[in-house]
């Protein structure tokens, strides 16, 4: 009876937690990844990891957003070191919602003046290509059809730009973190 | 890298991106994950991919989508008189009953009034006329010349002012609401007004706070207008010269997203009024109404908040002076100029709804321009019976245009089926109408899926373009030429915002196509019908064609 007493708690705390929470740590992720798909399938992780812990009850509930906050982040950079990427992972102790949203809005802001700056160095023809493609999101053959050109020259082109403005971005240390 | 792996590169990064644009989990192989290179352009496209949800992305970046060239501040002088002029030449048109899309032959004696600073017969002072005066003689002067083979000039000479005054506009590259209701993400909302202090905090010098908090005041104003269903309020447009009034209207406006409006303009002891209803559009006069089914949102442009936003987005400078009071709010003033331009402007944002309540432009030979709600209620209910009008018998009703069946246009235009067949089945017919005085003789209003979506078809029943746009595209087509020109602003004065616009002049008719998609996309209607596709040629050798190149000149 105590036990279920103490489940039955900890479930709602997760529950509040989970409803509080869940798109706070969605749009973090969807930042870092951004698409849909797997910005929800991370976000799940998150909660898969955090709830164990919260059952088991070795969080301190003051502490629980901080460990949610801290496991999106670890989760995220995780799974791009997975993918080859050697970031560092920020402790339970480094972060706090405050910090965690600070960071976010941070980069946001940052993130996207520096990109801008580095779109900029580039050619018309390029930025036109990374323009329609990623930021208005059109597929190769409208891109074709809309800038004239064959679907294999915008391909060649796409990759082209992308190398010179990862390039650019590499030079400014924006993978560096 | 050898040829094959760049190719494989090529389009796994292609593959990539198609997946991040459906909102798919990419598909990336334990392989891939180990390519740093890979790695980095993956993470090189996530970074472009979050600058679509900058507020004004669309914006800046529609630039390079239409191909156009920069414009600086020279362009947005010439938009600011162009207004000005634009009212004044409204004023004036209204004893003469000129409106869009009219001509009955004064206009060509005051452009000429107006490139020699002389009064109108008004005694409207024509000194804003500026450097639009270079530009109207350049078109004149051709005009006038056509004129001399083809009587059928003046109509043409209005569809290429109109042209010119949206092409002047272009230099703003204003979208409007399309702009205004671009999705923003609800992370960013958090982040930037009340956030602004620490933004500031967080940046590294003073220009880059300057720039945050810039974007920070731009994207409150364009989440606000987003909000924004509707307003009513009085809107005081007053021109100066060296402190002078020479011009004063005053318009009280009910404004309800997306094109219906209410408004009494007053002037000089004149009144009228003029609705729109979304589908017509009335100006009452004491001695006539007319009825224009053609475009009911113009004349939105001229004091619209959104057009505002848009100049002020333009800016390269903007600087917080103060806090003033404006039709009785709090509102921050902020200091903004052009690059380039060494006049200062002002903008007055409410402080509570951050909606723009006074803009001051400051121009050349003293001269000021001053759009300012005097009295103003956002989101206030209004009941849409106010923008229905029904004329009463006895008043002097004059259609612009009429609201006629597809079969009359059959009868003029038997080629009519040729088109409908290949207009794409996303659209629908709405109405065809019937166009007086214009160029153009009939309009085929159609409407897509979604509400932004329009396709607008323009029939001349004879070939009515002897010129062509240095700016736009051009290609042959059969035995005809066409003209491809995206992100046209306020085009014909009668489309807010930017449209795209796709023209097609062969030996027997001419079509001209308005959209909100693409002109690259809204052209294949022309090459479905002439079962050819368009050659893409210089847009100089059109002069073979005998055709001559219009201008819209810059820095001046």
């Amino acid at each position: 009876m105590r036990l279920l007493k103490h489940v039955s708690k900890a479930d709602i705390t997760f529950d509040k937690i989970y409803k509080e929470l869940w798109q706070k740590v969605f749009r973090f992720i969807y930042y870092k990844v951004q698409n849909n798909e797997e910005a929800e399938e991370l976000t799940q992780e998150v909660f898969q990891r955090v709830l164990p812990q919260v059952k088991e009850g070795n969080i301190n509930e003051n502490k629980i957003k901080a460990y949610v906050f801290t496991a999106a982040r670890n989760i995220v950079y995780d799974t791009w070191r997975k993918r080859g990427r050697d970031l560092k992972v920020v402790h339970l102790d480094e972060m706090r919602e405050k910090g965690f949203e600070l960071e976010y809005k941070n980069r946001v802001v940052e993130d996207n003046i520096v990109v801008n700056e580095a779109m900029d160095k580039l050619q018309d023809h390029e930025k036109e290509v990374l323009i329609l493609r990623i930021i208005k999101g059109y597929t190769i053959s409208e891109v074709s059809e809309i800038t004239k050109r064959p679907e294999g020259t915008v391909k060649s082109l796409q990759f082209r730009a992308l190398q010179k403005l990862r390039d650019i971005l590499d030079e400014g240390g924006f993978f560096d973190e | 890298m050898n040829e094959l792996m760049v190719k494989q590169m090529q389009n796994i990064l292609s593959d990539y991106i198609d997946d991040l644009n459906a909102e798919k989990k990419p598909d990336i192989s334990q392989d891939m994950a180990d390519n740093e290179e890979l790695q980095k352009l993956f993470e090189t496209v996530r970074a472009v991919k979050r600058l679509r949800n900058e507020p004004y992305q669309e914006l800046r970046y529609a630039k390079q989508e239409a191909k156009k060239p920069k414009r600086s501040f020279a362009g947005f002088k010439v938009i600011a008189v162009a207004a000005v002029f634009f009212i004044i030449f409204s004023a004036s048109a209204l004893f003469k009953s000129i409106l869009p899309f009219r001509y009955d032959g004064v206009m060509e004696k005051e452009a000429r009034e107006e490139s020699g600073n002389i009064q109108n017969d008004n005694g409207m002072p024509k000194q804003m006329a500026g450097g639009i005066a270079e530009k109207k003689i350049d078109m004149e002067t051709k005009a006038q010349k056509s004129d001399k083979t083809n009587n059928k000039y003046i109509p043409k000479q209005m569809a290429a002012f109109s042209d010119l005054i949206a092409r002047i506009s272009q230099s703003l590259n204003f979208d409007e609401e399309q702009e205004c209701r671009d999705t923003i993400k609800e992370d960013e909302k958090n982040m930037v007004k009340s956030d602004e202090t620490e933004l500031k905090i967080m940046t590294s010098s003073a220009d880059r706070s300057i720039l945050l908090s810039s974007r920070s005041v731009v994207y409150s104003m364009t989440k606000a207008f987003q909000n924004l269903e509707s307003y009513v309020g009085t809107i005081e447009i007053r021109s100066e010269q060296n402190g002078v009034v020479d011009f004063l209207e005053k318009i009280d406006v009910k404004y309800k997203k997306p094109n219906k409006f209410y408004a009494i303009h007053s002037y000089d002891g004149i009144t009228f009024t003029k609705i729109s209803d979304g589908e017509k559009f009335y100006t009452i006069q004491t001695d006539k109404t007319t009825i224009d089914y053609a475009c009911p949102e113009k004349e939105l442009w001229k004091y619209h908040i959104c057009q505002q936003i848009e100049e002020f987005m333009q800016a390269d400078e903007i600087k917080e002076i103060g806090m003033d009071t404006i039709a009785g709010r709090m509102a921050v003033v902020y200091e903004y100029r052009y690059k380039g331009d060494g006049f200062t402007n002002k903008l007055w944002v409410d402080a509570k709804t951050n909606i723009p309540l006074k803009n001051e432009l400051n121009l050349s030979e003293n001269k000021r321009l001053t759009n300012q709600f005097i009295q103003m209620e956002v989101n206030a209910p209004i009941n849409d019976e106010i923008f229905s009008y029904s004329p009463k018998k006895d008043e002097n009703t004059i259609f612009l245009n009429d609201k006629v069946e597809l079969d009359v246009v059959k009868k003029d235009w038997p080629e009519i089926n040729n088109l409908l067949k290949n207009i794409p089945e996303s659209f629908e017919f709405k109405r065809a109408v019937r166009l007086k005085d214009v160029s153009y003789n009939y309009l085929l209003n159609f409407k897509g899926e979604d509400e932004q979506d329009f396709l607008d078809v323009y029939i001349a029943l004879k070939p009515v373009s002897d010129y062509y746009y240095k700016e736009a595209d051009h290609g042959i087509l059969g035995n005809g030429w066409v003209e491809l020109e995206d992100g046209v602003v306020n085009a014909f004065k009668a489309y807010i915002g930017k449209s795209n616009v796709a023209k097609w002049v062969n030996p027997n008719n001419e079509l001209l196509l308005v959209s909100n998609r693409s002109s690259y996309i809204t052209s294949k209607i022309f090459e479905k019908m002439a079962e050819k596709t368009i050659k893409f040629i210089p847009s100089e050798a059109l002069s073979e064609f005998g055709l001559e190149p219009v201008f819209t000149k810059e820095n001046h």
